[in-house]
């Protein structure tokens, strides 16, 4: 599993990730302070979830998700935010779930259980076999 | 015929003050002082109806019946007495407005008024007061002074009670100048009782009486214009000091995350920043509760701790550079504040790279200026005008500066270059102009 974090705050972000890795310990973790630079690396690399701070200095979170989505439609979106003024829009987009802040890894890991668009369980490793 | 004109102007002041009565039914002034107000009026009314009967029958204008006259001569005397009681309790309401006097300290204070009351129908037939002869011809009784004694002794202890307390420390100026007033009417109707011996034609008591009766009434009227004004206008600042402090729940949550990754990191930071937002906090509350402008220190301080927490959110994107010339002013509350929080937020906050907020005050003869300049993305003035949504936060600002020290704020922008906000407080305008001292 890749899960991108966004977040322009170096200190909220590194919450964010702390949190994260203590949710899903194997799951891969970029963390970015930039919209732009996370949009870069979601054109090259493929991404399972992402968790979008709303107010970013160079981009806000809901037209990150536009773009995000525009590459990668089965990614889960997931908004981090202090303040829940934003749930309609986040509604209107699809958005998997919605986060406030501090994250902590209890919230992150009931976000990563509801997913909007659940991630095929091959990551355990044993083999599954199922008859129709 | 020298007692018509005399008739006809105790006619007209009973119209004129029965209109006034009547406008009494509406909900004006405070309730016990348009009680007495009305008690004042009905009695002046008693007094004078039965005072025209007396003088139309003594001058033959009605059938002469020397019962009657004698019970009007009475009854007049008795209204005039219990006016002059009213009179006391008036003054002592607005005097001391909070006591509530007991129903036992009413009736003592007006057992004298009573007694005399039942004197003057006593004087019926005994000619006490007054008597009226067989010719209709009315005459002074022996104890006639008597009652001029008690009823003026009312009127000299109200007017007394009043000047006692005009001198008193505590009494505000608009307080002094209400009991003068108070001692003044006295004299006036006691002046034209005297006067009334020498100028039979006109009514000068009756009038006196009529104009204190109806200034009373406008003194009361305006004064609940007034106090109704000043609580819509006391409403409307707190409004918007409420706004004006009204903390963005982003900026709460998003500092309470900083400060939990600062516990992991760096331990004396945390504490640090934890220590600058109680601070915001009690900044804000304290600031909020002031009506009047507050050194300029207070306020410069609580922009200080509050750039202190966005930079610790922010990091190297923020600089706060202050160049602060003078400090020795007052400041309407909560104004600085908000112009900060703006180029923090949509003025550095908005560009990539960040950028620097600039503070700085300066004095000059017309007053002092305190600038707020940043190097965000700038806006266009023009455009946010136009944009249908309202700028509270800045039309607030504005309003305070210029209703608590008659300042003004004026903001430039340009797109991508950065915004200047500029607060003029002017020199000597009213005591909240005036530098801080001590």
């Amino acid at each position: 599993m890749v899960i991108l974090c966004a977040d322009d705050e170096r200190y909220a972000l590194d919450v964010l990730t702390q949190a994260v890795r203590s949710a899903a310990p194997d799951a891969a973790v970029e963390a970015f302070t930039e919209a732009a630079d996370l949009l870069d690396y979601a054109r090259c690399h493929s991404c399972d979830v992402a968790f979008l701070d709303v107010e970013m200095r160079d981009m806000d979170g809901l037209t990150l998700a536009k773009l995000l989505k525009e590459c990668n439609p089965k990614v889960n979106i997931v908004f981090v935010t202090g303040y829940s003024q934003y749930a309609g829009d986040a509604f209107g987009l699809r958005a998997s779930g919605y986060v406030m802040k501090p994250a902590s890894p209890e919230k992150i890991a009931l976000e990563l259980e509801e997913l909007r668009n659940p991630l095929p369980k091959a990551e355990s490793g044993k083999l599954r076999v199922q008859c129709f | 015929m020298m007692y018509l004109p005399y008739v006809i102007t105790e006619a007209f002041c009973i119209v004129y003050i029965l209109s006034v009565f009547f406008r009494m039914q509406y909900e004006i002034g405070e309730k016990r002082e348009l009680l007495l107000l009305k008690k004042m009026i009905v009695t002046y009314v008693v007094a004078l109806v039965t005072d025209m009967a007396c003088i139309c029958m003594e001058k033959g204008l009605l059938p002469m019946w020397n019962v009657l006259d004698e019970l009007l001569n009475g009854i007049c005397f008795s209204a005039i007495a219990c006016g002059c009681c009213f009179w006391y309790e008036f003054v002592d309401l607005r005097l001391n407005p909070q006591v509530v006097r007991s129903k036992t300290w009413k009736w003592l204070f007006r057992l004298p008024i009573l007694l005399l009351c039942l004197m003057e129908l006593g004087s019926i037939g005994t000619g006490w007061f007054f008597s009226v002869s067989e010719a209709g011809e009315y005459a002074d009784g022996p104890l006639f002074p008597v009652q001029y004694v008690i009823t003026d002794a009312y009127l000299i202890a109200a007017t007394i009670h009043a000047l006692i307390r005009m001198v008193r420390k505590t009494t505000t100026h608009e307080q002094r100048r209400e009991y003068l007033y108070y001692a003044v009417y006295i004299a006036i109707c006691l002046l034209a009782e005297y006067a009334e011996e020498f100028v039979a034609a006109v009514p000068l008591f009756a009038l006196s009486i009529f104009a204190a009766l109806q200034t009373l009434f406008l003194s009361i009227y305006l004064d609940q214009e007034y106090a109704l004004a000043r609580k819509e206008r006391e409403l409307s600042e707190s409004r918007t000091a409420m706004m004006l402090s009204q903390i963005q729940p982003h900026f709460l949550y998003n500092a309470l995350t900083a400060i939990t990754r600062l516990c992991d990191i760096d331990p004396e930071k945390a504490k640090k920043t934890t220590m600058d937002f109680s601070d915001y906090l009690r900044g804000n509350m304290d600031l909020f509760t002031q009506k009047d402008p507050v050194p300029f220190a207070s306020e410069l301080h609580h922009s200080q701790v509050y750039t202190n927490i966005e930079k610790v959110r922010f990091g190297d994107k923020l600089n706060v550079e202050y160049d602060i010339e003078t400090d020795n002013f007052l400041i309407p509350s909560l104004t600085l504040q908000p112009l900060v929080e703006n180029a923090v937020k949509h003025g550095v906050g908005k560009k990539r790279e960040g950028g620097t907020v600039h503070l700085s005050t300066h004095e000059t003869a017309k007053g002092w200026y305190v600038t707020v300049t940043d190097d965000g993305v700038g806006f266009d003035l023009a455009q946010t005008q136009s944009d249908g949504r309202s700028h509270i936060g800045i039309d607030n600002v504005r309003s305070r500066l210029a209703a608590q020290s008659g300042g003004s704020l004026t903001i430039t922008s340009v797109l991508g270059t950065g915004t200047t906000a500029e607060i003029f407080l002017p020199k000597g305008d009213g005591p909240h102009g005036d530098t801080v001292r001590g």
